[in-house]
């Protein structure tokens, strides 16, 4: 009976020690994988839109890192948890750049995190606000605002650590020429949505901007998201709205089935925009990509 | 190697977590015995779920603090449930189930209003690192009256999921007991659920006391065995979970449940 005994509590502790074990060599693995010391500026973003921001206007500044904080394909950051490790990275970062508008509900945590972390609330750069919508990047002027702002506040911060402006100005130049490009882009589309008439609706809070800056009256919103559960009163309101030949605006995931439900119910053309927050491989030129190619399927489908 | 270990212990938020751990796991360890012996694993789930249900509440209330509405909720859904309990015939799991996708269902109307249910889904998994330290107190509140209820009650306990006619008999008050139980059950599960998340509450509960049931022979083993698995969960998935960057609560669990099957494999393996 007692050797019974002492043989179950040999197991368990044999179990326990493996486990201690194994936890503490995969975390150091992984410790060491990531842990790389070095004495560079660290700028964090909190999401796709606002890393395009800090890789373009910080490309090639060796003095600079950057970093973004939530995996890409979270989307919005409305109900994004930080992990340990996005902590990790906040306390070990100097430059934390938000989008701002109550878009990251973390700030404070983050800044109790780290009390050193110098935040860019880049929505200051925005000056006509849709009230409670923060999807500002999804207004290309808007976003030019705010990348001023960020290019603003970094020039501030470059001066205090001694790191040149001269490539910071340049890089901001360049990019800031690239967006009046889309920009101009955008008025073509948005005069051929005149002339097209017609309203839209849209599946994402997000897509008013867009609608805004193109002059498409929306008819209709339903704030689609990966939780949402709609009611069938909502779907038979919207489709209420719809007219023949309306749009209907969707993003690529939570959006579609609504969709296809709406236009196949009532003629609406289906229009599928990507809000450029659930981006595989981010790239400096993932903004300008990912909204020529919306102003492109809205142009074609206003031609419809 | 010790170089991991600094970085570890550096930050605040992990200091915080550590010592919530310190106090939640041994608790839930405790609890958890008793919940297993009780048979009242599906009762617990039922109370963490019933915390939407209570932030609900609190959202038609409009009361700014949902942990107060949280726990109220939980305390009297405990209570009615037991008194439904006592009442009818049906067999308790079919009134749980009753009672809580009733709740449940209620919670996620009102939650759900306008489409804003997004806002609440971080309860679903939960962030054992947003702990502040005033969270820290009352949980050491929370720990001392747990073990003192422990202490004191555990006897009566047992007695009345052995024998509640005999417990009746020898003087312990039946009724009493089970509602105390209920409701500190009910104040533990969602005191913590801001942190471990309504999925994996339960888990983590009856995890490790499931796994030290497997292996042990008696009570007090039971018990030791449960908090020491907990902790150590604790630990290890905080621990881990930093490190790889995921979510801590899954990884605690996940860690329970490799106790769980090998206590259960070493349990078969030593009967035959």
């Amino acid at each position: 009976m007692k050797s019974k005994q002492t043989q179950k509590y040999c197991f368990v502790l044999l179990l326990s020690l493996v486990l201690i074990i194994l936890t503490v060599l995969i975390s150091y693995l992984s410790f060491q994988s990531e842990h790389q010391e070095s004495n560079k500026l660290k700028v964090v973003s909190s999401f796709v839109p606002m890393y395009t921001i800090a890789l373009n206007l910080c490309q090639d500044i060796p003095q600079v890192q950057v970093e973004n904080l939530s995996a890409p394909k979270t989307g919005c950051l409305h109900d994004y948890e930080p992990t340990p490790a996005d902590l990790k990275t906040i306390s070990t970062s100097d430059v934390f750049l938000i989008n701002g508008g109550g878009m990251e509900k973390f700030i404070d945590q983050a800044r109790k995190t780290n009390p050193s972390l110098m935040v860019i609330d880049s929505s200051k750069g925005v000056y006509d606000p849709i009230s409670d919508n923060a999807h500002y990047w999804l207004s290309v002027q808007a976003y030019k605002g705010q990348v001023q702002e960020v290019k603003n506040r970094l020039k501030k911060i470059f001066k205090e650590k001694d790191i040149p402006l001269q490539k910071l100005e340049e890089n901001y130049k360049s990019y800031s020429n690239k967006l009046e490009g889309l920009m101009e882009e955008e008025q073509k589309v948005a005069s051929a949505m005149k002339e097209r008439g017609g309203d839209a609706v849209i599946l994402q809070e997000s897509f008013a901007y867009l609608a805004r800056d193109l002059g498409v009256s929306v008819s209709g919103i339903c704030d689609l998201d990966e939780e949402r559960q709609v009611s069938a009163k909502e779907v038979s309101d919207m489709m209420g709205l719809l007219q023949e030949g309306d749009m209907v605006w969707a993003d690529p995931v939570y959006g579609q089935n609504m969709q296809k439900t709406l236009c196949d119910q009532t003629g609406g053309v289906s229009v599928t925009i990507d809000p450029v927050t659930m981006v595989d491989q981010v790239e400096p030129d993932t903004y300008l990509k990912v909204m020529k190619r919306n102003l492109s399927v809205i142009g074609k489908a206003g031609s419809k | 190697m010790s170089l991991m270990f600094t970085e570890f212990l550096r930050y605040d938020f992990v200091k915080i977590a550590l010592v919530a751990m310190l106090l939640m796991t041994p608790m839930y360890g405790m609890m958890g015995t008793l919940v297993v012996e009780k048979k009242m694993a599906y009762f617990s789930d039922a109370l963490g779920h019933s915390a939407l249900t209570g932030i609900a509440v609190g959202v038609l209330c409009q009361w700014a603090n949902s942990t107060v509405s949280m726990i109220g909720y939980a305390v009297v859904f405990a209570l009615l449930l037991n008194q439904i309990r006592y009442r009818e015939k049906a067999s308790t799991d079919t009134i749980i189930s009753v009672c809580a996708s009733v709740s449940l269902a209620v919670g996620l109307a009102i939650l759900s209003r306008g489409g804003n249910f997004s806002n609440y889904s971080s309860l679903l998994v939960g962030d054992v690192l947003s702990m502040t330290e005033d969270d820290l107190k009352v949980l050491a509140v929370l720990f001392v009256i747990t073990v003192i209820f422990y202490v004191i009650c555990v006897n009566s306990a047992l007695a009345i999921t052995i024998h509640p006619t005999l417990a009746k008999v020898k003087g312990y008050s039946v009724r009493w007991m089970e509602n105390i139980f209920a409701v500190l059950v009910a104040v533990m599960v969602t005191f913590s659920i801001r942190w471990i998340g309504i999925l994996l509450i339960n888990a983590l509960l009856i995890l490790p006391a499931a796994a030290s049931r497997n292996i042990a022979s008696n009570m007090r083993q039971h018990l030791c065995l449960a908090v020491f698995f907990s902790v150590l969960c604790g630990f290890l998935g905080l621990f881990l979970s930093y490190f790889v960057n995921v979510a801590t609560g899954p990884v605690i669990v996940i860690f329970a449940g490799v106790f769980y099957f090998a206590t259960l494999i070493y349990s078969g393996v030593v009967r035959e």
